[in-house]
């Protein structure tokens, strides 16, 4: 584990010192923080209405939630944003150590590949992390303005990291087979949005071929998360898909020992 | 030369052990039933033309390629089946080593000596004696990115040294360095000779000849020759074709020179230019002598008043097995095919 450690504290500093990494934290905060922007114009408008309605209601006016109105559309368009952003996080990880020969270096080392993938996969987790740590402080600033429930927002950024975890890890296997990291980022973000589009096509009578592609999309698993609710199953299919694609880099590493 | 720097290998179990090693990449078998073995107190040179698999060979000797088939063992240990353990006693240096250029030098040797199990005051000594051993205190503190080539080959050797490993496996180490690097780069293997097992892959003849103990020859993944520079060089020894010119008055430059029957003189002309005062006769010598050889003739003619105009030496005898070797063994394979 502490190799493992080392590996990721590499990774994540290598973010922090690449032009790479400030241009995706700036793509992010700037994209995500015109999200919130654009909702809460829409939550003031749905305000202005209310009270218009409201006025003349019996009763008085009927406040929206900002719970329902910005937070939860919040997280589910951060999510979609994170489709795009991952791919060039992860498109690194090993297609760029094999291209610059420095994982030959790194196996030469005296450690397990087990600990090569677990370690770029927590550096790679830690500047998601970060990525989500904006939209922290974005809600903060919501926050700041109105009193929004607690537990459903935990929620839902806990659900926020899972499904980051779960693509990095799909990112991380993709890049281990690929030969360039432009290779990896385009295979990656293509392999994303067929798995996002699952959620588009979501129908309540639909056949089990549907249900099961719609079920297989992390973005159709965080819906749940985004409305605050904690799902048993979303939560598993999150850890499962994370568990699942890092074994499968694992192997992917050991491809690249074949392949050379 | 070999011989001249030998130190008694270990009578121990070899560092390195490889047997019957290939490597296919699909139709091509870039190695071809490699076998040998590198003890401790020995340099053990790798040489082969470009594209012989010396590197192909090192990286599924480090681990980082599976073979096809056969085995190599580290200390003793599978490579494969125990990489982690066996790993622990290789020090391994690629071409052009592959650093992380944003890492500061004194940030990424430590992560390599962590990497490699060493921590607290252990990994605090390991980094002052690689930082002593390499003359690297001075820019322990630079990006690496910013360094010059030399440095950069330095870092990479004090990362392959960090952890004190018996065995190094050093892939072109001398590649991209200018001849006073290359020349403390020699002193560096020559110092660690007694102490350590090592496998250098060039295509630096020279190299082989001041190093390594036994060189083995590498012709299209195959192991073509195995032995010391000197047996390879065959009956000539370490000899050397050379090309001398002489201007004189005497009647032979090579009169009164024992063994001078390897040479041949040559008079080239008799008459000085126009206006120039007659300095004598020029003549042209050529042959193929070793060291001692060398050594007489140059005694002879500064003692027979010859003025040395051009001293010029063509292949050694190594050279000229290695070309031997790797051309005819190519051909040799071409038509059996």
């Amino acid at each position: 584990m502490r190799a493992a450690l080392v590996v990721a504290q590499r990774e994540f500093k290598a973010f922090l010192r690449s032009p790479l990494g400030y241009a995706l934290l700036a793509v992010y905060a700037l994209a995500a923080g015109l999200i919130l922007i654009a909702l809460l114009y829409v939550f003031r408008d749905q305000l202005l209405r209310a009270a218009q309605q409201g006025a003349q209601a019996v009763g008085g006016p009927v406040t929206p939630s900002v719970q329902v109105a910005v937070v939860t559309p919040y997280l589910i368009d951060v999510a979609t944003l994170l489709l795009f952003v991952l791919p060039f996080v992860t498109m690194r990880a090993f297609a760029e150590e094999r291209r610059s020969r420095s994982l030959e270096l790194l196996i030469s080392y005296p450690l397990r590949v087990w600990q090569i993938v677990l370690g770029k996969f927590l550096g790679v987790a830690a500047f998601a992390g970060l990525l989500l740590a904006v939209s922290v402080l974005h809600l903060a600033v919501v926050m700041h303005a109105t009193t929004p429930d607690l537990l459903p927002l935990a929620t839902g950024f806990a659900g926020l990291l899972l499904f980051a975890l779960a693509l990095s890890s799909v990112g991380l296997f993709v890049s281990s087979l690929a030969m360039g990291q432009v290779e990896a980022a385009v295979l990656t973000l293509g392999l994303f949005l067929v798995l996002a589009m699952g959620s588009a096509t979501a129908r309540p009578d639909g056949s089990w071929l549907r249900n099961a592609f719609v079920n297989l999309s992390p973005l159709y698993q965080y819906l749940t998360f985004g409305q605050g609710l904690l799902s048993a199953g979303a939560v598993l299919f999150f850890v499962a898909v994370t568990v699942l694609f890092l074994a499968l880099t694992i192997r992917g590493v050991g491809l690249i020992k074949w392949r050379g | 030369m070999g011989t001249e720097n030998a130190s008694s290998p270990s009578s121990g179990r070899p560092l390195l052990e490889v047997s019957s090693l290939t490597k296919d990449y699909g139709p091509v078998r870039a190695v071809d039933g490699l076998t040998f073995e590198v003890r401790k107190g020995e340099i053990v040179g790798l040489l082969g033309p470009n594209g012989a698999g010396k590197s192909t060979a090192m990286r599924v000797l480090v681990g980082y390629q599976v073979p096809s088939g056969g085995e190599v063992r580290l200390a003793g240990r599978d490579v494969f089946r125990e990489g982690a353990e066996a790993k622990a006693a290789l020090g391994y240096l690629p071409e052009n080593p592959p650093l992380y250029g944003e890492m500061r030098v004194r940030e990424y040797l430590s992560m390599a000596g962590r990497l490699k199990g060493l921590s607290g005051s252990a990994l605090e000594s390991a980094l002052a004696r690689v930082e002593r051993i390499l003359g690297l205190a001075g820019v322990r503190g630079r990006p690496i990115s910013q360094l010059s080539r030399g440095y950069r080959q330095r870092v990479g050797l004090a990362q392959c040294l960090i952890h004190d490993p018996a065995l190094l496996i050093l892939d072109e180490p001398a590649t991209g360095l200018d001849p006073n690097q290359i020349a403390d780069l020699r002193a560096l293997l020559m110092s660690w000779r007694s102490e350590k097992a090592i496998l250098l892959s060039t295509h630096i003849l020279a190299e082989a000849l001041m190093l390594c103990d036994r060189v083995l020859v590498l012709s299209r993944g195959r192991l073509v020759a195995e032995g010391s520079p000197q047996t390879l060089g065959g009956e000539g020894g370490g000899s050397s074709e050379i090309v001398v010119v002489v201007r004189g008055r005497g009647e032979d430059p090579l009169a009164g020179l024992a063994g001078s029957a390897s040479l041949q003189a040559r008079r080239e002309d008799a008459r000085p230019a126009a206006g120039q005062a007659d300095g004598g006769a020029i003549w042209r010598l050529e042959g193929s002598l070793d060291r001692e050889e060398r050594a007489r003739l140059l005694a002879h003619l500064a003692g027979s008043g010859w003025d040395l105009l051009e001293w010029s030496a063509g292949l050694s005898a190594l050279e000229r097995s290695f070309r031997r070797l790797t051309l005819e063994e190519g051909s040799q394979r071409e038509e059996g095919e």
